[in-house]
């Protein structure tokens, strides 16, 4: 017999109204676990592209702002580049999200210069490489030859034009393993931008220190107008789709708060309402108003605590099924953040207060003579 | 302020415990003392010797309540001086005031003017009621108040949290309390099960768990048959007894009141003549 074994003997006396109180948090925590998991995925994700392929800074335009910056002519600044002090490689990148034959999903194509570095992080499963910078072949990424239902020698129409399945491949990366890879030439060819590119990925030596990068971006900035050099986090940030998920996901907390904290609020004001007599009883038997609060407090926080703990599975399933759906997989890598986890608990714990400070601060100040006379 | 010299002098009386019979005569008699009209050795004029009253647990000066509308005066002057280990019995009809006393006695409730005093403390300088009630007072009702959700032992046990003590030493307590009523196989029943008698047991062990100095009993046997009713009295007045408990009872049944040291009658909120006192 102590208060908290008291708060959940209270909570168990309405199971119905506590069953359907939690309900309705995890709800809310679920869609902000959910929504949030996603967006952060979708950074997590295209960052994680630009990382595995090794670059260490992007040169693209500085006005761009699109989920891939806007194609440019490239030869000018890549020229450029390459004079630049511990340079290794400028390789031009273009890609596009295509509907890539009937009734699929649409994939991300990528054209990659041919024989770059980009390609080496990527580990053939089955087939070959494309032998000739024109050679009318697309590799494609596991995820791809499943969603597409293609493998090695099939054929592919991609803006009607026919390729051939060269090789399937894993990438580290949910997107490039959800994509179509083609030589930068081709790409070029059948999205008509001939010698243009969304970004020039830039590979520096092995020497350069994160001076030698500051000092490689003020360059670009003095000597490329209308470019910048940033990186693959910084490119990220700029993505329009992770930005709108990201507000998304922000209203969406401030709404599940809002709503769970109304919710907690409205089921411990009934509980206290119902229970005015007993609470007299309490405090006639000595008992301090503080410790009234504190059991209201803690049939509140037990509620929202419940209905996060819940949310958070159900949120991470939830987004589990949608990265499944066809038309989702590959573009999503929903990411759960241990902080992030432990963020939501404290969410919880705070719409249990939020919501139960003004049903414990009316228990508290009842007057046990008339609260005892209360029926 | 409908008390002026009185209340003062009283309140200096009480904070001063053997100067009372120093007290200026120009005051005296006291607007309370003719109105009680209590004989010796339990009358308030009797008391205002503190030589002769030394151990008045709770003095109440000129207790007034009224109610929102103005209109309801359910206390009108209320002039009470109890002893410790004192059993007494307010009794009247209904609605003449005695819960309302008990309650103010209780500090569940502030009286709109008066002061009472503990053991010459004035109530108007405790700071914390609850840690008042919980140190000094045990409750008993005519509707037991036991809490539906709580088997016997933890409607004991509730009026334990907050109180300095080990959960084992606290439920060794209660079950010693309980088992000392009679109820050492109900420890595990709910209230809906138990009888009226077995209830307001409960009760008492709940009163007196937190070993109080004084016993607040409204109507605490108004809810149970003849029987039972003997049967709790007698379990009060022998723990009463047994503990030098201070108890002030309210009642309407004469057969309870009988079992009383002592009878204080109300009428109209007021001490009425008590009937020991009639000629
Ligand atoms: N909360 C209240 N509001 C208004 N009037 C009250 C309240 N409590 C008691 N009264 C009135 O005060 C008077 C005294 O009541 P009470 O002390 O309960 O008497 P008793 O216990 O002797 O029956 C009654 O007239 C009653 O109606
Ligand atoms: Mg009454």
């Amino acid at each position: 017999m102590n208060l908290l074994s008291l708060a959940f003997g209270n909570i168990y006396r309405r199971p119905a109204r506590a069953g359907l109180t939690v309900s309705a948090i995890s709800l809310g925590i679920a869609a902000v676990v959910a929504l949030t998991g996603i967006a952060w995925g979708f950074e997590a994700s295209w960052q994680k592209a630009n990382d595995a392929r090794g670059t260490d800074l992007i040169v693209t335009r500085i006005a761009s702002e699109n989920a891939m910056p806007s194609p440019f002519r490239a030869e000018r600044v890549q020229e450029a580049l390459k004079g630049y002090p511990h340079v290794q490689q400028v390789v031009g990148l273009l890609s596009e999200m295509l509907s890539v034959g009937e009734g699929s999903p649409p994939v991300f194509v990528f054209g990659w210069a041919y024989g770059s570095y980009l390609w080496d992080h990527l580990k053939l499963v089955d087939g070959r490489w494309a032998s000739a910078d024109t050679e009318p072949v697309v590799v494609i990424g596991s995820l791809a030859a499943e969603l597409l239902h293609k493998s090695v020698g099939d054929r592919l129409e991609i803006e009607g034009q026919q390729f051939s399945v060269a090789g399937v491949f894993e990438s580290p990366a949910a997107i490039e393993n959800g994509a179509v890879v083609m030589s930068l030439t081709l790409a070029q060819q059948i999205l008509d931008k001939p010698g243009k590119v969304n970004i020039l990925n830039v590979k520096v030596d092995e020497s350069a220190t994160p001076a030698d990068l500051a000092q490689f971006k003020s360059q670009v900035r003095a000597t490329l107008p209308g470019f910048v050099a940033i990186t693959s986090g910084e490119l990220v940030g700029k993505n329009t789709v992770v930005r709108i998920s990201k507000a998304m996901s922000h209203a969406t907390i401030l709404i599940a708060g809002l709503v769970g904290a109304l919710v907690v609020f409205n089921t411990m004001l009934m509980s206290i309402n119902e229970r005015t007599r007993e609470i007299g009883i309490l405090l006639t038997v000595g008992w301090q108003r503080r410790t009234v609060m504190q059991l209201v407090f803690y049939e509140s926080v037990i509620l929202t605590l419940a209905g996060g703990l819940i949310g958070i599975l159900v949120g991470i399933a939830i987004t589990g099924i949608l990265e499944h759906m066809e038309v989702m997989r590959g573009k999503i890598d929903a990411v759960f953040s241990p902080s992030f986890l432990v963020a939501v608990v404290g969410l919880s714990v705070l719409l249990g207060i939020a919501g139960g400070l003004f049903p414990a601060l009316k228990a508290a100040r009842l007057r046990p003579a008339q609260a005892l006379w209360h029926e | 302020m409908i008390i002026h010299t009185n209340d003062r002098f009283a309140r200096h009386w009480a904070a001063c415990p053997g100067r009372g019979s120093a007290a200026p005569a120009s005051i005296a008699p006291f607007r309370f003392t003719s109105r009680t009209g209590l004989p010796p050795p339990h009358g308030f004029r009797y008391k205002m010797n503190t030589e002769s009253f030394p151990e008045a647990i709770v003095r109440a000066r000129a207790l007034a309540l009224h109610f929102d509308d103005g209109d309801t005066q359910a206390l009108n002057g209320v002039d009470l001086a109890i002893r410790a280990g004192e059993f007494v019995a307010v009794v009247g009809p209904s609605g003449c005031g005695k819960s309302s006393l008990l309650n103010i006695i209780g500090t569940l409730e502030a009286p709109t003017t008066g002061e009472v005093f503990f053991r010459a403390q004035p109530y108007s300088g405790i700071r914390d009621p609850s840690r008042f009630r919980r140190q000094h007072i045990g409750f008993i009702f005519q509707s037991f108040n036991l809490i539906p959700t709580l088997c016997a032992l933890d409607n004991v046990l509730v009026a334990t949290i907050g109180t300095p003590g080990t959960a084992s030493e606290k439920m060794a307590r209660a079950r010693d309390l309980l088992a000392k009523l009679g109820l050492e196989n109900r420890l595990a029943h709910f209230p809906n099960k138990m009888s009226g008698g077995e209830r307001q047991r409960v009760a008492i062990a709940r009163a007196l768990i937190n070993s109080p100095d004084l016993i607040l009993a409204d109507e605490p046997t108004g809810s149970l048959d003849s029987a039972n009713s003997a049967a709790v009295l007698t379990l009060l007045t022998d723990i009463q007894k047994e503990r030098g408990l201070t108890v002030i009872m309210a009642t309407h049944d004469p057969s309870v009141s009988a079992r009383a040291d002592r009878i204080v009658a109300m009428r109209d909120g007021q001490i009425a003549p008590s009937p020991e006192a009639a000629p």
